[in-house]
């Protein structure tokens, strides 16, 4: 144990040394403040209209209902911005007082029919009143907001495990891996020494963004219990990669492969449909993500995490038995 | 110069290749094209879901079954469901999505729209003037409204969701990719002390930069043109993706190397890699919903980037796109590199 400490202890301080906790510290909840930022800016996206200012007040107050109007000196100015990259609708009135919509012609099939609409809804007689009601079910959260907080939460995670391969990477170039085996630790001590802040880092910053992000509401052990069982596999990676790497620039070829599994993994469970979704059940980082989502949107009972844990903690176990071997024989 | 050039560039290419750089970077390229042609669906919306119980059977029954089935038909995210409380629970599962239940009241169709919660009051408004104007358009018939459209001669053809991800790609990969990997290559040298070696020789920094920047260049040619190759073929225009992916991988690897040197080594500079990567892809929202474009994403360098990449692998004829950025990106590109070379100059004097 002392030893575990011993090495721990090392660590923190050459990391705060070389500002290096500090940084890694500071850079999920640099991006958390970030997001905090940009969600009610994705939140309030909606259509975009330019018009011209021969269109009246009180039409540019209806099209407001439904979405940002930019207005333009002249027909010309409106056109040389519906030719701009984003998608947006371009709206005149002619000398006949018509509506006249203007495309670049490439626009999503919203941008291009609810302008129509909203003009319609103006030019027809009130008819068949049809009453209509709104409610909603209580999630105040937007997908972006959960999407975003639950990929952050993974990155920290991920950090964790990138930490300590890269420590590992720079002990070997550095030769000190080598006075480290020589002398009475074992490779477990190493290991788990060498874990220790990969483990205590992100526990930290999980709670950090789930605050700043205003999610704390959520409950606070199943987070735990996840972030623990979802830094089985990262550590093991950062393990792996600090022993297969030779050197950095090979340790960020290997980096890049896990990135990949990660990404893919988040990308997967939000795009693809219900039905292919076990597609991915191969991937930790997977189980992990939707674990973090549902348990962001109160959507996850303790029998749902238990079966995600098992799932993280098997196919975990599953790899590091398959690089075990590897780990075992490049640190000796 | 030419020759210590391309020297430097041998040697870039060596050290890649005996760090498998071009092992991964076709091994990411390969398996891309496989996820996108035979795992991601090509019909995957990022439209909400909706779900709807419709009770309502009163005189104008025909004519709400008759607007449900339209939409239906037209759009496949539509499920019909048996009660209320199985529309709510549905949502619960899926938030994306929204839920539409109709009863009857006073012999008229009552609807009642079930949001989330956070949507915002334009699209609300949105999603019941789109079920007015359906109703309306069944009783008085559809009212024409004057279209002009800027681009009549644009070739567009639908673009299958799978495929449509390959920009996203390109832009990530073969031309980001020079971002990241520069800084490890730089850094490795820098442990090596060859930087030190090499700055008492007579060789300059800028052909020292110079060949690192075509190293990743070719690294991102290779990429750009398997993934490409594997998703669309050769219908692809190639020669302006290479373009683009050269001038995208000058600016981007500029730019490492002026992260590169305020770090020794790359633990420090992860946290730099990763929030600059992050910066950097937040187009990427814009380019699944192009009517979110505020100002500063449209600032954003890969804003641009991203919608050329996309005319350059789907050609529509629109190739203003692909020249004003390439123009940008040649500027960009420029003033990436000087910068590298006087904070590089800097840096190196005083070690």
């Amino acid at each position: 144990m002392k030893r575990i400490l011993a090495i721990f202890k090392r660590d923190i301080i050459s990391s705060l040394r070389e500002f290096m906790l500090i940084y890694m510290m500071v850079a999920p909840i640099l991006l958390a403040i970030g997001l905090r930022f940009f969600i009610p800016s994705v939140g309030s996206a909606s259509i975009q209209f330019a018009v011209d200012n021969s269109v009246d007040k009180d039409i540019i107050d209806i099209f407001n209902r439904y979405g940002n109007v930019e207005r333009y000196d002249s027909v010309e100015d409106v056109k040389k911005r519906v030719n701009s990259i984003d998608d947006i609708a371009g709206v005149i009135v002619d000398e006949k007082n018509n509506f006249k919509l203007i495309l670049e012609g490439n626009e999503s099939h919203d941008t291009e029919e609810i302008p129509k609409k909203i003009i319609r809804s103006i030019k027809y007689e009130d008819g068949l009143n049809t009453g209509h009601s709104i409610t909603d079910i209580g999630i105040k959260n937007s997908p972006i907001a959960t999407i975003g907080t639950t990929s952050l939460i993974i990155m920290a995670i991920v950090m964790g495990g990138i930490v300590i391969g890269l420590n590992i990477i720079e002990e070997k170039e550095s030769g000190t891996i080598r006075s480290l085996i020589v002398s009475p630790m074992s490779k477990i001590e190493f290991i788990l020494g060498k874990s220790v802040i990969g483990v205590i880092l992100p526990i930290i910053q999980v709670y950090i963004i789930l605050w700043i992000l205003g999610m704390a509401n959520v409950n606070i052990y199943m987070v735990l219990i996840l972030t623990l069982i979802s830094m089985l596999l990262t550590i093991t990676m950062g393990f792996l990669i600090g022993v297969i790497s030779g050197n950095q620039i090979a340790g960020i070829a290997n980096l890049k492969l896990l990135f990949l599994i990660v990404s893919l993994s988040i990308i997967g469970a939000i795009m693809l449909p219900q039905s292919k979704q076990f597609l991915l059940y191969w991937a930790p980082p997977y189980w992990s993500f939707i674990g973090f989502r549902d348990i962001l949107l109160h959507n996850i009972t303790w029998y749902q995490l238990f079966i995600y844990c098992l799932w993280i903690l098997g196919l975990s176990t599953i790899i590091f038995m398959l690089v075990r071997k590897k780990i075992n024989n490049r640190l000796s | 110069m030419i020759q210590r050039f391309l020297a430097l560039t041998k040697k870039d290419i060596i050290n890649g290749y005996r760090n498998y750089f071009f092992v991964v970077t076709i091994f990411i390229a390969v398996f891309f094209g496989l996820v996108i042609n035979f795992i991601v669906p090509e019909d995957t919306s990022i439209k909400p879901d909706l779900y709807i119980y419709n009770s309502y059977d009163g005189e104008y029954v025909g004519l709400m079954d008759g607007i449900i089935e339209g939409s239906q038909q037209k759009h496949s995210n539509m499920y019909m469901l048996k009660s209320k409380r199985e529309v709510v629970e549905n949502m619960k599962d899926n938030f994306n999505s929204i839920g539409l239940v109709i009863l009857e009241k006073s012999g008229l169709p009552n609807m009642e729209f079930i949001m989330q919660g956070y949507e915002n009051e334009k699209i609300v408004n949105t999603l019941i003037l789109s079920m007015e104007d359906d109703i309306k358009k069944k009783i008085y018939g559809d009212i024409n409204i004057d279209t002009i459209v800027l681009k009549q001669d644009m070739e567009l053809a639908d673009i299958p969701f799978n495929k449509s991800i390959l920009p996203m790609f390109l832009v990530m990969e073969p031309v980001l990719l020079g971002f990241i990997m520069i800084l490890a290559l730089v850094f490795m040298e820098k442990d090596e002390g060859t930087i030190k070696s090499y700055m008492v020789s007579p060789g300059g920094v800028s052909e020292y930069l110079a060949a690192k920047i075509v190293f990743m260049i070719i690294l991102g040619w290779i990429s750009a043109v398997i993934s490409t190759l594997m998703v669309v073929g050769v219908n692809a225009d190639y020669i302006k993706l290479l373009s683009i992916v050269t001038v995208g991988g000058i600016f981007a690897s500029g730019l490492g190397l002026i992260v590169s040197s305020f770090f020794d080594n790359l633990s420090k500079s992860m946290v730099w890699i990763m929030i600059v990567s992050i910066l950097l892809s937040l187009p990427f929202i814009s380019y699944f919903v192009p009517s979110f474009a505020p100002n500063y994403i449209r600032l954003i360098p890969t804003y641009s980037l991203l919608f050329a990449m996309k005319e350059a692998v789907f050609p529509t004829g629109n190739t203003a796109i692909i020249y004003n950025t390439l123009i940008t990106f040649c500027i960009l590109a420029v003033i990436n590199y000087i910068l590298a070379l006087l904070v590089y100059r800097y840096n190196l004097s005083k070690m």
